[in-house]
């Protein structure tokens, strides 16, 4: 059995006890995310970092191979192995929808990074509702947007990017294709902000606002924990036949 | 080599099932030329 383990956001300590109990029982632990002290402090062994095998400049494709081929050989030698992944396992991680393919692969949740950019705007995303959306996908699509909702753009980091940059994500970045497609559903001149939680790697959270028609200058502040939050306009219209029948 | 200093992103950038939304959208294409 393969074990896709979330870690959370900010640190090894937002992971679950589920988590923490699947870890300590697991023959071989990969880890995306790494913290030696915690790894000794909970007694979870046979840890291998991963991360040297996700190479800058690489194409997704040969990333994410060397990553399988390194899990396929510690689950078919036998083992119980949990491959511990930044956030949650099932919000845009590949390698879990590629390995249930091939084996029998499950999912421990972790707090998300949408968990963490709620707390740090301070949003209830029911309120407004929300979309969250890969910004590849929403161009490649070409998706409609409706502007009443709240929209999560995750991997502005990467728009129309072949290869992982991440040391410089504004190589090839094609954010000016994202601010005309958002311009077709929201007006040029609405706020929406850069939003990158506390991690491992920051000392806090950042959340630049700025208006729409400068996306594509403010590409310089995007980094791979970089997602676009675009709130939802107030709606113009209301049904009020269903509004009676609520407040009745 | 470079040290990352933020996390991976996971998500590649092609969809895992690209393919066979290709092969639909060739197939729709095909049997409305059909119909036109």
């Amino acid at each position: 059995m393969i074990t896709f383990v979330g870690a959370g956001i900010e640190s090894l300590n937002q992971m679950t006890l589920e988590a923490l109990q699947q870890l300590q029982s697991s023959d071989r632990v990969l880890a995306l995310e790494w913290d030696a002290e915690f790894f000794v402090q909970n007694s979870i062994k046979n840890v291998v970092d991963l991360r040297p095998l996700y190479r800058d400049g690489d194409k997704d494709e040969d990333n994410y191979k060397r990553i399988e081929d390194s899990i396929l050989a510690s689950a078919n030698i036998g083992e119980n192995v949990s491959i511990l992944i930044p956030g949650h396992p099932r919000l845009g991680v590949t390698l879990v929808n590629r390995m249930q393919k091939l084996y029998p692969t499950k999912a421990i949740s972790g707090i998300s990074s949408f968990c963490t950019m709620i707390d740090d705007l301070a949003i209830d995303p029911l309120e407004k509702g929300t979309v969250i959306l890969d910004a590849n996908r929403l161009l490649l699509f070409e998706m409609e947007l409706s502007n009443q909702m709240n929209h999560f753009i995750y991997h502005v980091c990467s728009i129309g990017a072949a290869r992982t940059h991440y040391s410089s994500p504004q190589r090839g970045n094609l954010i000016d294709t994202l601010q005309e497609h958002l311009s077709k559903a929201f007006p040029k001149d609405h706020s929406i902000a850069l939003v990158s939680s506390k991690t491992n790697y920051s000392t806090s959270n950042s959340i630049i606002w700025f208006q729409l028609c400068d996306l594509s200058k403010q590409l310089k502040s995007v980094t791979f924990d970089t997602t676009l939050f675009i709130p939802g306009i107030r709606p113009k219209r209301i049904n009020k036949k269903f509004l009676d029948q609520l407040e009745a | 080599m470079e040290t990352n200093t933020a996390h991976p992103r996971l998500l590649s950038v092609v969809p895992i099932d690209l393919s066979e939304i290709l092969k639909e959208i060739e197939t729709e294409s095909v049997s409305n030329q059909q119909r036109d």
